[in-house]
């Protein structure tokens, strides 16, 4: 009798190996890598009486293919160093799914104990398996019903793999005859060839007609083309590749055994299946997809809104105050604390107030997508993009477009073919970026006080149906011929998120835009104060260079109700970053410091109002939140009006709700920002840049003059 | 049985989910799992990642992708036809 045994351990990722591998082993373990591969390997011991066991924990793996590095070590190691014993660790849970792998570690002959483990999830997902069938199907092999982290006898395991080592191993698969016909025919040539000697001909005739040629490499050329041969001819008979056709018939023995051999629990619908048949509805989806989205914009707009006036008030108030006191004190020039007061201050604080919304933002959207519920929303807008003849690719890309519109033009690298690809680039500058929010917010606020949330919510709509839109034209005429593309996606389980990791993910992206946006906005906004008071010592801002140019841009956005040197002036320093907009108007619609002086407390008095307006912001945010999950009824009757902040006062001074529509129109949809357009050029060229642009252009200034118009047909100017 | 799962897929006019696949064929949603693998191994099918398959190499190495807000959501897998 052998003094030492080789073994292995197979299975399906997550089926529980490594517990059994640390029960069986213990501490005598070694870990390393695969010659001349990434992948680890962990090798371990244990004795039992006189006999010395080597366990091989092969990498997890759903086949035996060579389709990735993990796949392939598996296969070589059964089918070339051929040990005494490989323990197939099964998911008694997912049985359908473990069995694939079964049957090919089955078709190596080598011998096969199966580990039939989380027998205990079985049973509670009412599944009753029954093992001497099992075994009886496959060929009479050794089967152990077991729970790796419960109960778990070592020791019986070890004496059943001394008992099982080297016993023969009895599956022989019958494949259909157009199957076996080219079997046939592969194995006298796979016997001839001194080099395949260590192989199973039928096991290696069957993995080269999966398209596993990796095993021949290193064989004669006549041998060689002998294969290839016959290879190329076995093709001929078959539907599909004849790949598929051996995978088919392992499928069908699987779902022939599995129907025998599992007994289910009737009537047993899941949770998860139970919401999808609402929430993947062909005709509820969409209508659940928009409640949602509908309750995430009034969740933003009620809880930052609040934040928003304490953020404001901070920056206008306390913060002013502070630094002109310091800047009073150093002596600095007159200048110098106009840059900084009005130029900063204004700018930093212009777009610091919207970082409640963003954070909130990020917040629900983390909450969506680990809940399980933005695999929903994506399946059902996914049936809407296929409608409008979009890439199936497509969608990544523009799906990262609202968070920015740079990485998802990056992000159309993942599209092969080249009209897609630019097809979609296109499009990416319509889905409503991050950047694009406050300024939404502001106006929302300033304009429809009480449906600002309908309006971002109809801005976000807007831009997904003039991205579909624009999807079709461009598809039927520029980019013809480009093929609709069909997708299956896998929709996980419902679960509930956990508090740290949402929380998690909101402080990284709020800090990220932070980070990106406190930069620009403060090299910029010391720019725009430049430019606002070139030639040096102008009195009115209309009549500064960037009064001026702004000026000369505002009869081309007359049309549509936003004529202004002040609008134009904003969507220009808009090109540059769309955070910008919000900040530019609070540089030109700054509120003059001398106003902001008089409100000296003194430093205590100002500390304390910080945190008293903090806390009140808090209360107010959790009643507003409330109120949202309570349509229809007033929880909260006697709640103040909120002030309005300066800014929103000097926005109504200029729009009117019907032009302030019309303006985030255009926000929505025109020219993205300067590092956009770079990215396009960068990928497509200077052409496809320019077409951007146009299109960029032209598309917003359209629809935003219809909005102005026709609203002002309408009555509703 | 992966042939019809194949052809259910050509057939449908738009985006299909596993879920569906999984009560047209009355089996385990794993095992359709396992079948889009096997399609997937075999050419019919390719899986859609943030990372391209083309031109790129991975969002670790990728600048810009470092900075995409949403690129660590939306891990699902997805399929389409080759």
């Amino acid at each position: 009798m052998k003094k030492s045994l080789r073994i292995a351990l197979a299975g399906n990722p997550n089926a529980g190996k490594s517990t059994i591998f640390n029960a069986l082993t213990g501490d005598d373990q070694h870990v390393g890598n695969w010659p001349g591969k990434t992948v680890e390997v962990k090798t371990g011991y244990f004795q039992i009486d006189d006999l010395k066991v080597e366990i091989t924990d092969l990498p997890g793996t759903y086949s035996l293919s060579s389709f990735s590095p993990e796949e392939e070590i598996a296969r070589n190691f059964l089918i070339q160093e051929k040990p005494d014993l490989v323990i197939n660790v099964v998911d008694a849970s997912n049985l359908e799914r473990n069995l694939y792998l079964t049957l090919q570690v089955l078709e190596t002959h080598v011998p096969t104990l199966i580990l039939l483990n989380m027998n205990d999830v079985a049973e509670r997902r009412g599944l009753t398996l029954n093992t001497k069938l099992l075994s009886e199907k496959l060929g009479g092999v050794e089967i152990i019903q077991m729970t790796a982290n419960k109960n778990f006898s070592g020791d019986e395991l070890k004496r059943k793999i001394i008992a099982t080592a080297g016993t023969q191993n009895d599956l022989h698969l019958e494949y259909p005859k157009p199957i076996t016909e080219i079997i046939d025919q592969l194995v006298p040539v796979i016997r001839q060839e001194a080099g395949l000697k260590i192989y199973d001909p039928t096991h290696l005739a069957v993995q080269l007609l999966e398209g596993d040629r990796h095993l021949i490499d290193d064989i004669s050329l006549e041998a060689k083309n002998t294969f290839s041969k016959i290879l190329g001819k076995s093709q001929e008979n078959f539907e599909e590749d004849i790949s598929i056709a051996i995978a088919d018939h392992r499928y069908k023995i699987i779902q022939g055994i599995t129907e025998k051999v599992i007994s289910r629990k009737k009537g047993d619908v899941s949770f998860s299946d139970r919401v999808d048949n609402f929430v993947t509805n062909k005709f509820f989806g969409i209508p659940i997809f928009f409640v949602t989205m509908y309750i995430v914009f009034q969740l933003v707009q009620n809880v930052s809104a609040p934040y928003l006036d304490w953020i404001d008030g901070v920056f206008t108030g306390p913060l002013t105050h502070w630094a002109t006191t310091f800047l009073i004190w150093v002596n600095a020039p007159d200048w110098v604390s106009s840059l900084i007061v009005d130029g900063v201050l204004a700018g930093v604080g212009g777009i610091l107030v919207f970082l409640p919304g963003l954070f909130m933002m990020y917040l629900l959207l983390a909450i969506l997508e680990q809940s399980g519920y933005m695999a929903r929303a994506a399946f059902v807008m996914d049936r809407f993009m296929n409608k409008a003849r979009l890439h199936g690719k497509s969608f990544i890309p523009m799906i990262l477009g609202f968070g920015c519109n740079v990485p998802a033009i990056y992000a159309t690298r993942t599209i092969k073919k080249p009209e897609a690809r630019i097809l979609t680039s296109l499009l990416i500058p319509f889905m409503s970026c991050s950047a694009r929010l406050p300024v939404y917010l502001i106006f929302g606020m300033a304009f429809f006080p009480d449906k600002s949330n309908i309006v971002i919510f109809s801005l976000y709509l807007l831009g997904i149906l003039v991205a579909a839109s624009i999807g079709i034209i461009l598809s039927r005429t520029l980019f013809r011929g480009e093929t609709l593309s069909i997708m299956v996606m896998e929709l996980p389980p419902y679960r509930l998120p956990t508090l740290s990791s949402i929380l998690k993910y909101a402080k990284n992206q709020s800090s990220k835009f932070v980070k990106n946006a406190g930069t620009i906005i403060v090299v910029f906004s010391t720019i725009l104060w430049l430019l606002l008071n070139l030639p040096w010592g102008v009195q009115n801002a209309r009549d500064s260079y960037f009064g001026q140019v702004s000026n000369s841009i505002a009869p081309i956005l007359a049309p549509a109700g936003f004529g202004t040197w002040e609008a134009s002036g904003s969507l220009v320093t808009g090109l540059v970053a769309k955070e910008i907009v919000v900040s530019t108007f609070a540089q030109i619609y700054h509120i003059p410091q001398e106003e902001i002086a008089e409100s000296d407390l003194g430093l205590g008095l100002e500390f304390k109002e910080i945190a008293v307006g903090f806390g009140e912001a808090t209360i107010l945010a959790g009643k507003e939140t409330l109120e949202v999950f309570t349509p229809g009824i007033t929880l909260f009757p006697d709640e103040e009006l909120r002030e309005d902040i300066g800014l929103s006062k000097a926005l109504r001074s200029s729009f009117t709700p019907l032009s302030a529509y019309a303006f985030l129109v255009f926000v929505l949809l025109y020219v993205p920002c300067a590092a956009t357009m770079g990215a396009q050029k960068q990928e497509f060229g200077w052409k496809w840049m320019t077409v951007s642009i146009a299109i960029t252009l032209i598309v917003p200034w359209i629809l935003s003059v219809l909005v102005f118009q026709g609203g002002t047909l309408l009555g509703l100017g | 049985m992966l042939i019809n799962i194949l052809k259910s897929i050509r057939n449908n006019s738009g985006t299909i989910s596993l879920t569906d696949l999984s009560k047209e064929f009355n089996i385990e949603i794993s095992l359709v799992e396992q079948m889009l693998n096997t399609l997937e191994r075999s050419g019919k099918l390719i899986e859609i990642k943030i990372e391209g398959t083309e031109n790129c190499t991975s969002c670790e190495e990728c600048p810009i992708l470092n900075n995409c807000s949403l690129t660590d959501i939306f891990q699902e897998k997805r399929y389409q036809l080759t």
